[in-house]
C-alpha cells in the first residue's frame, strides 16, 4: 500500500467519526453543527495527556473520549428542549465558543528541552507519542479502522435495541415518542454524550496521527462536512456516513476528477440528495428492503 | 494487578528514553515552480551541534488546517541535493494555495515527525504567520 493511500485510508476512518457522531444525533431528530467541538476537546485532551503529561496513547484516546462524552452531554442538558433550528444554532454556538477559547487557552511545559502544548492560535505542535512507540502510518491506520469497525458494530447493535428503536421513535415524532413512554429529555442527553465521545475519539486519533493541531482545524467547516456525509451516505444504518465520506473524500477528492470544482460538486450533490432522496442514499426504507432481500421472511421494526 | 503496574512503569520509561533523545535540528523552506500548484521544498537537516545530517530519509506531506483531512496530498519522498550535505528536495503538489500544514515524516536516521506551517502562495511561499 501507498503512502498516499494509508493517508486517504486514515482520513476517511478519522472523519468517518466525526460523520458517525452527527448521524446519531440527526437520526433522534437533532441537527448539530457543532460536532468538530468535540473532535477538538479529544484532539486537545489526548494531545495533552501523551506530551505533556506522558499517559500511555491507550489512556490518552480514552481521555479524549471521555472529555468529548462530557462536553456533548453537557450541552446536551443545557439545549434538552430546544429542536429544530434553536438547537442547530446552539450546538454552532457552544463550537465557536470552544473554538475562540482554544485559541486563547495556553498551557505549555518544556518537555525535554523543547516547549509543548497548547500555544494558541499558534496551536499545538509534537503529538508525537505514536511514533515514539513505534507505530507506523500503516499501523496506525489499522488502529483507527479497528476502532471505527468498532464503533460501527456497537451503533448498529443499539439500533437494534429497545433504546435504539425509541431514538429513531424520537427522531421520527417526539410527541409521540414521549406518549408511548420515552424520557424524551433523557435520552436526547445521552445520546448527545455518546455522540461527543464518538467524536472525541476520532480528535485523539487525528492528534496522534497528525502530531499537529490548531483550534482552526475544528470550525464549523467540519462540522458542516460531518452532516453532510450523513445527509448523503443515509439515515437508515450507521454504514451511512462512512458511505458518505467515502464518496467525497475516496472518490470526489482522491480522484481529483473535479480538480478546484470539487467543493461545488460536493454542495450540489448534498442539494440534489435532499430534494431526491432526504433521509440519503440508504435511507430507512431502502435499509428495510435490503433486510427483507437479505433475510426473506423476518419481520423487521 | 502487578503485571499492569509493571506495563505502566515500562510505558513510563520508555516515553522517558525517547523523550530525552536531542533531537535533529530541521530547517524547511518552499518556493514556487514553473508548474502550477507544483512546489520545490528544500529540507535542511543538522543535529543538535549543527553538524550536517546525511542519510536522512524523509517523506513530505500537507494538510490543510481551514479543511482538515479533506485534502489528500501525495506524499512525496525527499532527494538528498549533490554537493550540499544535510539538504534533501522534493517537490510537492497542492490542491490550492494557502496555508499548510507542512509534515516532514523522518525514518532514517531515526523516526520523527516534525511540522511546519508555510504560506503557499503562487508567486512566493512564507512561513505562516505566528499569532
Amino acid at each position: 500500500m501507498s503512502d498516499f493511500q494509508i493517508g486517504l485510508l486514515s482520513n476517511v476512518g478519522m472523519i468517518a467519526f466525526v460523520a458517525l457522531s452527527a448521524y446519531l444525533l440527526l437520526i433522534s431528530g437533532s441537527i448539530s453543527f457543532g460536532q468538530q467541538a468535540y473532535f477538538g476537546l479529544g484532539a486537545y485532551a489526548a494531545g495533552i495527556a501523551t506530551a505533556l503529561w506522558e499517559w500511555p496513547l491507550a489512556v490518552a484516546l480514552g481521555l479524549g473520549a471521555l472529555l468529548g462524552g462530557v462536553g456533548g452531554g453537557l450541552v446536551g442538558l443545557l439545549t434538552r428542549r430546544l429542536h429544530g433550528v434553536y438547537f442547530a444554532i446552539a450546538t454552532l454556538a457552544f463550537a465557536e465558543v470552544t473554538r475562540v477559547a482554544l485559541d486563547l487557552w495556553r498551557y505549555q511545559r518544556a518537555i525535554g528541552g523543547e516547549l509543548l502544548g497548547p500555544d494558541g492560535p499558534n496551536g499545538f505542535n509534537g503529538i508525537r507519542r505514536a511514533f515514539e512507540e513505534g507505530w507506523t502510518p500503516q499501523s496506525f491506520m489499522i488502529l483507527i479502522w479497528t476502532l471505527l469497525a468498532a464503533t460501527l458494530l456497537a451503533l448498529m447493535l443499539f439500533e437494534r435495541s429497545r433504546a435504539g428503536i425509541a431514538v429513531r421513535a424520537t427522531g421520527g415524532d417526539p410527541v409521540l415518542a414521549s406518549l408511548l413512554g420515552t424520557d424524551v429529555a433523557r435520552l436526547r442527553v445521552a445520546i448527545a454524550a455518546a455522540a461527543g465521545a464518538i467524536a472525541g475519539l476520532g480528535g485523539g486519533l487525528y492528534a496522534h496521527l497528525n502530531t499537529y493541531i490548531e483550534p482552526r482545524l475544528f470550525d464549523v467547516m467540519l462540522g458542516v462536512h460531518a452532516l453532510a456525509y450523513g445527509l448523503i451516505g443515509g439515515l437508515g444504518t450507521a454504514l451511512g456516513p462512512l458511505i458518505g465520506v467515502m464518496i467525497d473524500i475516496g472518490i470526489l477528492e482522491s480522484s481529483r476528477l473535479f480538480h478546484g470544482w470539487r467543493m461545488v460538486v460536493f454542495g450540489g450533490l448534498v442539494a440534489l440528495l435532499l430534494i431526491w432522496r432526504p433521509r440519503g442514499l440508504l435511507d430507512e426504507a431502502t435499509v428495510g428492503r435490503l433486510r427483507a432481500w437479505f433475510y426473506p421472511g423476518t419481520r423487521h421494526a | 494487578m502487578r503485571r499492569v503496574a509493571v506495563a505502566a512503569c515500562l510505558a513510563v520509561l520508555v516515553s522517558v528514553a525517547s523523550a530525552q533523545v536531542p533531537r535533529l535540528r530541521v530547517d524547511l523552506g518552499c518556493q514556487p515552480t514553473e508548474a502550477s500548484l507544483v512546489f520545490l521544498c528544500t529540507v535542511d537537516v543538522a543535529d543538535p551541534a549543527g553538524k550536517a545530517v546525511e542519510g536522512v530519509e524523509v517523506t513530505l506531506s500537507a494538510d490543510m488546517p481551514s479543511m482538515p483531512m479533506a485534502h489528500n496530498v501525495r506524499p512525496v519522498k525527499a532527494e538528498p541535493v549533490a554537493g550540499r550535505p544535510g539538504r534533501y528536495q522534493a517537490r510537492i503538489t497542492l490542491e490550492m494555495t494557502g496555508e499548510w500544514a507542512v509534515r516532514l515524516r523522518f525514518d532514517a536516521p531515526r523516526p520523527d515527525v516534525v511540522v511546519r506551517k508555510l504560506d503557499f502562495q503562487k508567486d512566493k511561499v512564507s512561513p505562516a504567520a505566528t499569532r
